[in-house]
């Protein structure tokens, strides 16, 4: 594979040198645009991880002292958390 | 299972449908991890044919395209400008972008593997695949975190300033389940997930389909079958765009996590 | 045949979150089309409501792992 890298340098060349400053600011608002909406795939992983990992918090504490009810609030607490990050994260502008 | 159910009540001695044992083809050795299994052939193969059309569409590079490299300029175009240049932002993507396009044609030819005769086994609906992947990015954006703000900064970065006081620690248990867990684990899982339904699903139609068509012995399912095999096609096309959006949205998580490491403030 | 009946709970409960995720973002895409300089403010409350449909989704996963 390295024995061509004629393609990938002729692109390099061509973009550390003109089209970086030259790019409008249409092209950065665009580029601005794609990184704030692909930061949307992030949401389900904070709220994966509110759910799953306080919930799984919560019943390792059931299984520890016996009750039954800790995995409830560790489900429903972390969703809350989980909401309120996002919503601190991305909702204030 | 429940589909399975339906398939089956057509014919008198059972349909079997298909489950995740069609998916252990070994083909040296029969036991155990050593076994070399369908999908490890298939991926040497795809690495095989990625390297050699690669070469064959770069060999003579002209300022004015031909068609061959105007393919590739298009393929490679995608990763490094509407994914790593603009998640990853234009000061330092390029680094990455040899990573990036690695990683969605490896993962595109083996998707579309899924659907090429020769082979039809998508390798990423192995588990083991995707989650090796999944594991260099893991490994990728917390080396480069550590490397740019150092171990105690790096897991310091995970909470954004400007939170209540007593909700700081619940917020960086969060995060530290986040960038420990769920990144890695969504990244595999959605891949894996989706290569391995799409494969059952069309292999349970294929199948099904040739069953009542060949061995249902009845008119009125042979009839049915024609619909089957129509939208057992309909199905692959469905697959071709499955498998492109998959490799597209793996890689473009891939630099959305290198962005969020490489970030200043966060 | 065998298998969790809360895994078909688990399918069910995907559908209303599914078809909310939808209606959100394809509203999202109306606006920008509509409004391109609105971006900003529409992405946020695009966000949020996904965060708040998804929410019902992920209670689904949760729960056929709580009730198996």
């Amino acid at each position: 594979m390295s024995d061509h890298p004629a393609t990938v340098r002729r692109d390099m060349t061509d973009d550390g040198h003109s089209s970086q400053p030259a790019r409008s600011g249409a092209e950065q608002e665009q580029e601005r645009g794609r990184l704030e909406e692909s930061r949307a795939w992030n949401i389900p992983s904070y709220l994966l991880a509110g759910v799953l990992g306080f919930g799984g918090i919560g019943y390792l504490i059931d299984r520890l002292i016996g009750t039954n009810f800790i995995v409830a609030i560790g489900i429903v607490g972390g969703m809350a958390l989980a909401i309120y990050y996002v919503w601190f994260r991305y909702g204030k502008s | 299972m429940s589909l399975g159910m339906l398939a089956a009540a057509g014919g008198e001695e059972g349909f079997t449908a298909p489950n995740q044992d069609i998916f252990w083809q070994p083909i040296f050795g029969t036991s155990g991890a050593l076994a070399v299994t369908r999908p490890a052939v298939v991926l040497v193969i795809s690495a095989v044919i990625i390297a050699l059309v690669l070469n064959w569409a770069t060999k003579r590079l002209t300022v004015v395209p031909g068609k061959r490299q105007m393919g590739m300029e298009a393929t490679y175009g995608l990763v490094r400008n509407s994914i790593a240049r603009d998640i990853i932002g234009s000061h330092d993507f390029l680094k990455f972008v040899p990573m990036l396009f690695t990683m969605f044609v490896l993962i595109l030819v083996n998707n579309l593997f899924g659907i090429v005769p020769p082979f039809q086994y998508p390798t990423m609906s192995r588990i083991a695949f995707p989650l090796v992947l999944a594991l260099v990015v893991y490994g990728t954006y917390h080396f480069l975190g550590i490397k740019k703000r150092g171990l105690g900064g790096h897991i310091g970065s995970m909470v954004p300033p400007g939170l209540p006081g007593w909700i700081k620690p619940l917020v960086f248990l969060l995060e530290l389940i986040t960038y420990f867990v769920t990144r890695p684990v969504t990244l595999a899982l959605r891949l894996f997930g989706n290569m391995f339904a799409g494969h059952i699903l069309l292999v349970l139609f294929i199948t099904g389909g040739e069953y009542m068509l060949l061995h249902s012995g009845s008119l009125g399912l042979q009839l049915f079958s024609i619909p089957t095999f129509a939208m057992g096609i309909v199905m692959t096309l469905f697959e071709l765009l499955v498998e492109f959006l998959q490799a597209y949205i793996f890689t473009l998580l891939a630099a959305l996590y290198i962005a969020g490491s490489l970030a200043d403030e966060h | 045949m065998s298998g969790n009946i809360a895994i078909l709970g688990y399918g069910l409960s995907a559908i209303g979150p599914g078809i909310g995720v939808g209606l959100i973002f394809a509203a999202y895409i109306n606006g920008v089309a509509r409004q391109p300089e609105a971006r900003g403010m529409l992405q946020t409350i695009a966000f949020l409501g996904f965060a708040l449909t998804e929410a019902l989704a992920i209670f689904g996963l949760a729960l056929a792992f709580v009730f198996r």
